[in-house]
């Protein structure tokens, strides 16, 4: 049982310099939270008097001060999700040009209690600090430079301006307040600026939109774009690679403008908090996600889609922890992020039908609370979700199981596409964007023709096994991992027509030196009656150009590689790939077939599963001293009893320990009636190498033996002895 | 000449099972030149002389090793069972029917894993076709969705009688 620790650490020191910290532990199946928030740690004190303690790091998270009793609220940019930091009794009055400084760790702000700038700590202990010179009316946009350690202040009009007040105690004029330029000569409608995190200039977006960048020395202002977003940005945001966040006042919703392009413009971001009365700030130093403790969910699907936080993904903040889909969801830095928890949080859907082009398919959701649920399926397999493929809109869920009927296009094409679920308490949502509750869970499915049945071997998402030795017509020493495949089949037919087959599988393991291409036979079909034009062959996920379709023969074989030796390698000081103890490796290749048929092939003209898989020896390699010379594709190893295709060297049978007898349907078998390669419908562990399989499936003997009377399960896990299976 | 080829064929291979090098796997193990060139007449020489028999069948035989296991020539060695299923659709109503493997049974009742199924079809009328199922698989359920009250659906577990010789049927009226 993993068991996940939680700890917050809530930090007080305001005024009573109380200090209290709170662990949290929490077993696996509760909503995992593994934030570590507001870990304060106290740096020391400093200059003037001032007794706040500064921040031990730079924030990913931004800074939002709000409402004329202040409010401070962190808020994770990625989602909009946002809690409140100061506590109830902070007993602020209204403060704004929030500001954070790099230099020391501080947040400053205009405070209008004091009416004078104040420090604010990471113990939220405000001290005020007083300047001379200040002006009759209180700043509302302000942010403090990352190149010099100084103070920006702006207020229009013309007995105002920009001011700069240094806040190096070194400097000459440290605190002291100085007019830049004045509020006509630099005249802006903005509600807030934010300094780029290296180029020193200041950047903010006025109420029509325009982007703005400032020289604050010059205090001029050069208009870079309009971005396309109006309203009153009272919040802006920078983060480390120059990315701009502006949150608008009236609806919360964040935008994200980046400033290194030519025009910049605004794309929608995330859904967070509104207010009449906004003003934020950050660390520009930060990326706006915690690389060590995120707090957002990201989906699956290829980065199309929007997946990732560089193509603004759809991602859910999970920190509030009521409402997610299944029974878990797990937070990562970025989509395709392994955060090694190895949990799969995919479990909130179940595709109680099949999704077939035009017809109503229903699709039970099950989610943790009340919220609302936005779907789409791209239809048109194109790799995005469009307007227009949104299957379930703002669709109002409560806990527990909730079915969900939809209607799948008519256009729809069939064959593997990508679906994506989103679960929030907003809700509207589109398929990209963070928002600050819920979960994104995306799904490869398989859009099928109307009435259509499917088969799968073994089963629509499980593995069956392949397991070869490779030096036919030679025994070998049958530890049967020369070649392991995992392997899933699946046909898809209306009435007696066969519309389509897929063939999916990855390279387990390779212990041999001998090198094999892979292929599959479908017996019965022909080359001509597939439909080569949408045939599709992915390796590693990637669409191959040329086709697997062998050619100049009349039965259709496909060719999944003509050596499996050019996709993976053996481990480092490895002989082989996956078959040697401290020999692990990630699984290095995995390939997928979608195989639609010209009309009117018949079913049952076509072999049952598991069709004819074979392994032939590469072209140019030499095999063992039974061949003279590399014998090339004219080698091939079938299971037992299945005829070789017609590329097969006939004569080769009977060579070396080959006893095939054609004539009696014999083929790929020894003297003692023992094949070179088995097919076992389970995700198989296949033996170390030269592990005799007997040692590693005790069982396996007695069910040979008895013709599979006996011990028919011998292959699982619980009839193994795990110490002689490989293990990565 | 035929036999004692093929002795020194199979010696040979011993000799190579011996040094951990079946499998072609090991590129340590010795490789001799090549001593034979293609046959001359291979298909013509059916192998009639060295298959002096099949050999004898003994399903309580203890081998020391799988070199040395003797399977009948028409075992092959298959995994699996084959199940007929049917699903008689008694009003023709428009149906899903999904046969699936792995299910739990709680409290809110039967959830089925929908990524487990071996059979997956929309029907209007009946259903019947035949699985091709895995030995350690003994428990199936097939789960009718009903498109006309999508708040109903229909689970029907099937348990396998592992000691039968009879065809097997998961059938549901």
């Amino acid at each position: 049982m993993n068991i996940y620790i939680i700890w917050r650490v809530f930090c007080s020191l305001h005024n009573s310099h109380r200090f209290y910290v709170e662990v949290e532990f929490t077993m696996l199946n509760s909503v995992r939270r593994n934030t570590v928030k507001g870990i304060i740690l106290a740096i020391g004190m400093t200059n003037v008097g001032l007794h706040a303690e500064s921040f031990s790091e730079c924030p990913a998270e931004a800074f939002l001060i709000q409402d004329k009793i202040a409010n401070l609220y962190t808020v994770q940019l990625a989602t909009g999700f946002y809690e409140k930091f100061s506590p109830n009794d902070w007993d602020q009055e209204k403060m704004n040009a929030l500001a954070f400084s790099i230099h020391d760790r501080y947040l400053y702000a205009f405070n209008y209690y004091y009416g004078t700038i104040v420090r604010i700590g990471a113990d939220l202990q405000v001290d005020p600090i007083f300047l001379t010179n200040l002006p009759d009316k209180g700043f509302y946009v302000g942010d403090i430079s990352v190149v010099e350690n100084a103070y920006y202040l702006y207020r229009p009009g013309g007995n105002y301006g920009l001011y700069r007040v240094s806040l190096d105690e070194n400097s000459n004029d440290y605190l002291q307040l100085g007019n830049v330029v004045d509020g006509t000569t630099l005249n802006l409608a903005i509600y807030d600026l934010a300094f780029h995190p290296d180029n020193g200039f200041a950047y903010a977006v006025d109420r029509w939109g325009n982007l703005w960048k400032i020289n604050v020395q010059a205090g001029t202002s050069e208009n870079l774009s309009n971005v396309g977003e109006a309203g009153v940005f009272g919040a802006v945001y920078f983060d480390v690679t120059g990315n701009l966040y502006i949150s608008r006042n009236n609806d919360g919703n964040i935008f994200r403008i980046n400033t290194n392009w030519d025009y910049p413009v605004a794309e929608f971001f995330a859904y967070g908090p509104s207010s009449s009365n906004n003003d934020g700030a950050r660390c520009a130093l930060a990326p706006i996600i915690s690389q060590e403790n995120p707090t957002t969910d990201f989906g699956d699907a290829p980065d199309s889609y929007g997946t990732s936080i560089n193509n603004n993904g759809a991602r859910h903040d999970i920190e509030e922890g009521i409402l997610f889909l299944g029974e878990i969801v797990e937070s990562e830095p970025n989509a395709y992020a392994d955060n090694g928890s190895g949990v799969d949080d995919n479990d909130g859907i179940d595709f109680v039908t099949g999704v077939a082009a035009g017809t109503t398919a229903l699709v039970d959701i099950t989610s943790s609370a009340e919220g609302f649920v936005n779907a789409w399926l791209d239809s048109d397999k194109d790799g995005e979700f469009d307007a227009d493929e949104q299957i379930i809109t703002d669709e109002a869920v409560t806990a527990g199981s909730n079915v969900v009927a939809y209607d799948v296009p008519t256009w729809a094409e069939t064959g593997t596409t990508w679906t994506r679920f989103r679960l929030s308490s907003e809700e509207s949502l589109s398929p990209i964007g963070g928002v600050a509750d819920g979960e994104v869970e995306d799904y490869a499915i398989d859009i099928a023709e109307q009435n259509v049945t499917s088969l799968h071997y073994p089963s629509s998402e499980t593995w069956a096994t392949l397991a070869f030795e490779d030096h036919w017509p030679l025994v070998g020493d049958y530890d049967m991992n020369d070649l392991v495949v995992h392997y899933r089949l699946s046909s898809y037919a209306v009435e007696d027509t066969l519309m389509r087959v897929k063939i999916e599988g990855e390279i387990v393991a390779i212990g041999a030196s001998y090198h094999n291409g892979f292929a599959f036979r479908l017996p019965g079909l022909l080359r001509s009656e597939v439909d080569t034009g949408r045939l599709s062959f992915k390796i590693n996920g990637v669409e191959q150009s040329a086709t697997p379709l062998e050619a100049d023969v009349d039965e259709a074989i496909f060719i999944i590689a003509d050596d499996l030796w050019d996709f993976v390698t053996a481990g480092e000081n490895c002989k082989f790939y996956r078959t040697e103890a401290g020999c692990g490796s990630s699984i290095q290749m995995t390939f997928s077939l979608e195989i639609p048929m010209e009309a009117n092939v018949n079913k049952t003209n076509v072999a049952d599963f598991p069709y004819d898989p074979f392994i032939f020896a590469s072209q140019g390699h030499e095999r063992s001293y039974v061949f003279g010379e590399a014998p090339g594709r004219r080698f091939e190893i079938h299971l037992k009893n299945q005829a070789p295709t017609e590329t097969f060297q006939a004569n080769f049978l009977g060579r070396g320990d080959d006893t095939s007898d054609a004539t009696n349907g014999e083929y790929f078998i020894n003297a003692n009636g023992m094949p070179w390669a088995i097919n076992i419908p389970y995700e198989w562990e296949h033996p170390v190498e030269y592990m005799d399989i007997m040692y590693a499936y005790p069982h396996f003997h007695s069910f040979v033996t008895s013709s599979g009377e006996l011990n028919v399960d011998w292959f699982t896990f619980e009839k193994s002895t795990q110490d002689n299976v490989f293990k990565q | 000449m035929k036999l004692s080829n093929i002795t020194l064929i199979f010696m040979m291979s011993l000799l190579m099972v011996a040094c951990g090098g079946g499998g072609g796997g090991s590129t340590s193990a010795p490789t001799p030149a090549a001593v034979i060139e293609e046959p001359t007449e291979p298909e013509v020489e059916e192998p009639t002389v060295i298959v002096v028999a099949e050999p004898e069948l003994d399903p309580n035989a203890i081998y020391d090793a799988t070199a040395e296991l003797i399977v009948s020539k028409s075992f092959l060695l298959e995994q699996e069972y084959e199940l007929a299923v049917s699903y008689q659709n008694v009003d023709n109503r428009s149906a899903y029917v999904s046969v699936c493997t792995e299910f739990t049974e709680g409290q809110n009742g039967i959830k089925v894993n929908y990524n487990s199924c071996m059979l997956r079809t929309s029907i209007n009328g009946d259903y019947s076709g035949t699985l091709t199922v895995a030995n350690d698989q003994n428990r199936l359920i097939m789960a009718i969705w009903y498109l006309d009250d999508t708040k109903n659906p229909r689970y029907e577990i099937w348990d396998n009688d592992s000691d039968t010789n009879d065809v097997r049927k998961f059938e549901v009226n």
